[in-house]
């Protein structure tokens, strides 16, 4: 193991950029004379036993491809994957050139192979402004019953990414669908499991309100709270329905469900900005709003809207130098994230930077 | 004469902040290496820490190496 400490003189601590990788962590395989020999495709036992394989067999399976035997040359591409050696489209590239002389066995990996660079491309693209296209595209896979394999660090993703937009468009049947592909997909990442559990309550809570609607048409009036309570509860509503909606629902809603529908809108705000500032928005533009809404009178915001709040807070104020600004952002974090170690740090932090500036001036 | 003589004083001056301020740094990056050392997946599995005792032995032994590459420095 190698740990790049960043301690002056510690021995070899640029190991890692000498061997020509960066990021962290990285699995490396070398040979005697420190000489990098491979990587393994994936973050799984079965990757690395495929990566100790292909590093035994490669020299010569190389031999006999470079002869002219196709079997041989459609070994080497696997076992190149397998090194890390191949990836995305080179991998498409030659595969579809070598898939008519490829056996059944071959096809069928280079098949899934092809299923998990298409799941890697388009979670890449999910984060980006062709975020629609992307979930449209993977909903496709799903449909056609395709699956990211086991092994691919790609397969949680794929998952959530196909919640969220079922999620988005309201759908309950997707939303259980996606939760028995999960658990059928073996796959046992505590938050991915999670993210299973809390789109059950989604979907089930888009079947109450379904209910709830079916009452309104047949002439009940009154649920307007109740209706909007839920929507709230399991993120179906856009801050601005919500607030076109909440006049009305407050003249029938009960105290509690008062409290909890406007506390709901202090939630709904501050996850939406924190949304932004993830999706590239301005931090001197969300950073106030957000100090704003924590700093107000009004009804308290929930931990984890809160929580969510912290680090668009602290990259606004990186660069600062309000001593004042820095201690009312530290005050508010505290006040409602500061149970959260790493949120306590992150309010530390700007206690410290606000004293610093204040032995400056 | 004096001017020569408060340059270099406003430098020591200026300098002293910034050199406890290193010290600081390298203090809190040792501290966070040995916190990194100490957690399990570090002390399990009997990794050899040392790069270049880990390449005698490899060659000693004719295997390869594998190394797992993490970081102590990020909180």
């Amino acid at each position: 193991m190698h740990v790049t400490t960043k301690i002056e003189g510690h021995p070899h601590d640029g190991l890692l950029k000498d061997k020509g990788y960066r990021g962290f962590p990285t699995l490396v395989f070398m040979d005697t004379e420190g000489k990098t020999l491979a990587s393994p495709a994936g973050r799984s036992v079965i990757a690395f036993e495929r990566c100790v394989f292909a590093i035994e067999a490669v020299d010569e399976v190389r031999e006999r491809a470079e002869a002219g035997n196709r079997e041989a040359q459609v070994e080497l591409l696997l076992l190149e994957y397998d090194l890390a050696q191949l990836k995305g489209e080179a991998f498409d590239k030659r595969a579809e050139e070598l898939r008519s002389t490829a056996n059944e066995k071959q096809l069928s990996r280079i098949d899934q192979i092809q299923i998990d660079n298409q799941v890697e491309k388009l979670i890449g693209e999910s984060f980006g402004e062709g975020s629609a296209a992307a979930s449209e595209a993977l909903m496709v896979i799903f449909e056609a019953g395709k699956r990211p394999s086991a092994t691919s660090f790609y397969g949680p993703a794929f998952w959530i990414a196909l919640g969220k937009h079922a999620h988005a468009q309201g759908d309950s049947d997707l939303l259980r669908r996606i939760v028995t592909g999960i658990r059928e997909s073996s796959l046992t990442i505590k938050y991915l499991l999670a993210e299973a559990t809390r789109f059950e309550k989604v979907a089930a809570g888009l079947d109450e309100r379904d209910a709830l609607f079916a009452r309104q048409d047949g002439g009940e009036i009154g649920l307007e709270a109740k209706i909007l309570l839920l929507e709230v509860r399991i993120r179906v509503v856009a801050i601005e329905v919500l607030e076109s909606k909440l006049p009305a629902a407050l003249v029938v809603a009960t105290d509690a469900e008062r409290d909890e529908l406007l506390q709901g809108a202090v939630d709904l705000e501050l996850e939406f900005l924190s949304g932004q500032f993830w999706g590239g928005g301005d931090a001197a533009l969300i950073g106030p709003r957000l100090l704003e809404l924590l700093e107000a009178d009004g009804p308290a915001p929930s931990k984890d809207s809160a929580l969510g709040a912290v680090w668009p807070l602290d990259s606004w104020l990186r660069t600062s130098k309000d001593s004042a600004l820095l201690l009312r952002c530290a005050s508010v974090i505290r006040k409602h994230a500061g149970q959260d170690p790493s949120a306590a740090k992150v309010a530390g932090d700007l206690e410290k930077a606000a004293a610093e500036l204040g032995m400056r001036d | 004469m004096k001017r020569t003589l408060l340059i270099p004083l406003a430098a020591m001056i200026l300098g002293v902040p910034v050199l406890a301020q290193q010290v600081d740094e390298q203090t809190e990056l040792r501290a966070k290496y040995e916190k990194k050392l100490a957690k399990e997946f570090v002390t399990y599995g009997n990794w050899i820490l040392d790069y270049d005792a880990a390449h005698t032995k490899a060659k000693a032994e004719g295997k390869l190496l594998f190394t797992y590459f993490t970081r102590s420095y990020s909180p």
